[in-house]
């Protein structure tokens, strides 16, 4: 057991390289589900230029590799544009939350179809809005198809964050890089298979984590689904009170 | 009526959320992809470059005594440390020279290799300090100073040296044989002009994928200067490295010598020339022969080589 651990000093440093890999995640989640609603709602629309250009969108985020659209957004801009270059983190986890936003809108788009039509038009009986038959009554129905495929996107993220090791961001990878240099200059331990066997631990660990929190998430969702009869939010239950009386 | 509460009421709220949304998210990237810029500008840290001014870079690393340095992550030119500080010959003569101009807190950011002009192009970073050898072709993109060291090539092959390579030429001679190269390197054009044909050549995008190919078997032979393959070599096992050589074209005419300098973008002249005048004073009173030959696999004619040669003869 002993010979698949690394120096403590060696650990440090994956531990730093660790939280800019989390970091990265988090930013790029953030922006990916805002773009995935956003455009998955979009490419519904009833206006036509609307969907279109969610549908470009979509297109291009999703048919674009990640590691140009990092360099893209990292590299070619700053130079095209002749500005300074902005935060490394940041630029990655543009181009990454953008790539994701391509595949989450689908995931959306595909889960508010997937809703039965007689939600929409009980609904409209109800006298909702457009705004809350989405709010109160679509999207929520909605959100149990769409976390399991929003896990399994959230894990690829993780692994696609890898890529801004290329672009100079000390992520996981580029720390078993870095420690890799430095065990070739001391011609220590010169065995990278330990090395890199300890990166894929972190990344499973994360990504077993990550699995985790979607399960939860699902089982809440689950449980105010199928078990008590489900509450209505109070402004949707006057709108209900309203038609009746 | 029959709706109370704090929701739109109108029909068309639908269209109104979504543009909304729309609006909302298109500010977030706009805002992601320009806001940072500004501060990391005034920090000095990293995005000085590519405003157009390159003019006041000097004075401006002079004020904050701070600088960003790109490197390779390629020992012994370049690669962070354990603790964290740029290590290397490059790294350790750029900052002596720049201790000379009063930067002495020198950060590194770390790039792939064929990233470094890019990078430093982009901003990221005001000087290359990997042991950059200095060609016509990236002359043409960014300005190099004086080079501190020359250096033989080199080829690690499997142990035995079962194919009897010895230099790039027999490498073109015989059609099994694969080579790998490094994308952005200075030996493909050497390979290239040896006559090696480019189904022979395998091109990786890091140093450590190239030596891990050997030794898994796929590549018969990895070429980079003397002192990588040396160094590679002695940290893994069931590889050795031929003897060095100077590279020469198809026909044995010597090509451009191999010399390693420090880049800088091409509007940065005057930060140039600064590095430059003091590059050279150290050359001269031996500061960079003592800094270079600490490392295993410099030698003292290395140093001295490069020491009679300027930027000029590499045009």
């Amino acid at each position: 057991m002993d010979g698949w651990l690394l120096e403590p000093n060696q650990y440090e440093l994956l531990r730093q390289g660790t939280l800019v890999t989390l970091q990265i995640l988090a930013y790029s989640f953030g922006l990916g589900v805002v773009l995935s609603l956003a455009f998955g709602v979009a490419r519904l629309s009833e206006r036509r230029w609307v969907r279109g250009v969610a549908l470009v969108y979509v297109e291009l985020a999703r048919g674009i590799s990640s590691i140009v659209l990092l360099f893209v957004i990292a590299v070619a801009v700053p130079i095209l544009l002749d500005v300074g270059q902005a935060s490394l983190i940041l630029l990655g986890c543009v181009a990454l939350g953008i790539n994701m936003g391509g595949y989450g809108a689908e995931i959306v788009r595909g889960s508010i179809q997937a809703i039965p039509r007689g939600q929409s038009e009980a609904a409209i009986a109800l006298n909702l809005s457009p705004t809350q038959r989405l709010r109160h009554v679509v999207l929520p129905q909605a959100l149990r198809i769409i976390l399991p495929p929003m896990g399994n996107l959230t894990i690829e993220i993780l692994k696609g964050t890898s890529l801004v090791s290329l672009i100079g961001v000390t992520d996981i990878m580029q720390a078993a890089r870095n420690i890799r240099q430095q065990q070739l200059f001391n011609a220590t331990a010169a065995d990278v298979t330990v090395l890199f066997a300890n990166i894929l631990v972190v990344y499973f660990v994360l990504a077993q984590v990550i699995n985790l929190a979607f399960r939860l998430g699902e089982r809440r969702l689950a449980r105010r689904y199928e078990g008590a009869a489900a509450e209505l939010p109070v402004a949707v239950e006057h709108a209900g009170a309203g038609i009746g009386g | 009526m029959g709706y109370r509460g704090n929701e739109p009421t109108t029909r068309s709220g639908s269209r109104r959320w979504l543009r909304l949304l729309a609006l909302v998210a298109a500010f977030v990237v706009i805002a992601a992809a320009c806001g940072d810029s500004e501060p990391d500008d005034a920090s000095g840290s990293g995005g000085s470059g590519g405003n157009g001014d390159g003019g006041g870079l000097l004075a401006q690393l002079q004020e904050s005594g701070s600088i960003t340095i790109g490197i390779a992550n390629e020992t012994p030119f370049g690669f962070v440390g354990e603790d964290g500080e740029p290590t290397g010959i490059a790294p350790d003569v750029a900052t002596a020279v720049l201790a000379e101009l009063g930067i002495t807190d020198v950060n590194a950011e770390v790039v792939e290799f064929g990233q470094l002009i890019g990078s430093l192009l982009a901003g990221q970073y005001d000087l290359i300090a990997a042991g950059m050898y200095i060609t016509p072709d990236r002359l043409q993109q960014i300005l190099f100073s004086d080079p501190d060291y020359c250096t033989k090539e080199s080829l690690a092959v499997a142990e035995g040296n079962p194919l009897g390579i010895a230099d790039y030429r027999s490498v073109a001679a015989d059609p099994e044989a694969t080579m790998a190269v490094a994308t952005g390197t200075v030996e493909v054009g050497y390979a290239e002009a040896a006559g090696v044909p480019d189904d022979q050549l395998q091109v990786f995008a890091d140093i450590d994928g190239m030596y891990a190919a050997l030794e898994a078997g796929e590549v018969d032979a990895v070429t980079g200067t003397a002192p990588t393959v040396d160094t590679q070599v002695a940290a893994r096992s069931g590889i050795e490295a031929v003897e060095p050589f100077f590279p020469v074209d198809a026909q044995g005419q010597d090509l451009v010598p191999p010399c390693g300098g420090y880049g800088f973008r091409l509007e940065n002249q005057d930060f140039r020339d600064a590095f430059n005048e003091k590059l050279d004073e150290l050359r001269a009173d031996g500061t960079t022969t003592e800094l270079i030959t600490a490392y295993e696999g410099f030698s003292t004619e290395d140093v001295a080589k490069a020491n009679g040669l300027t930027v000029d003869d590499f045009r």
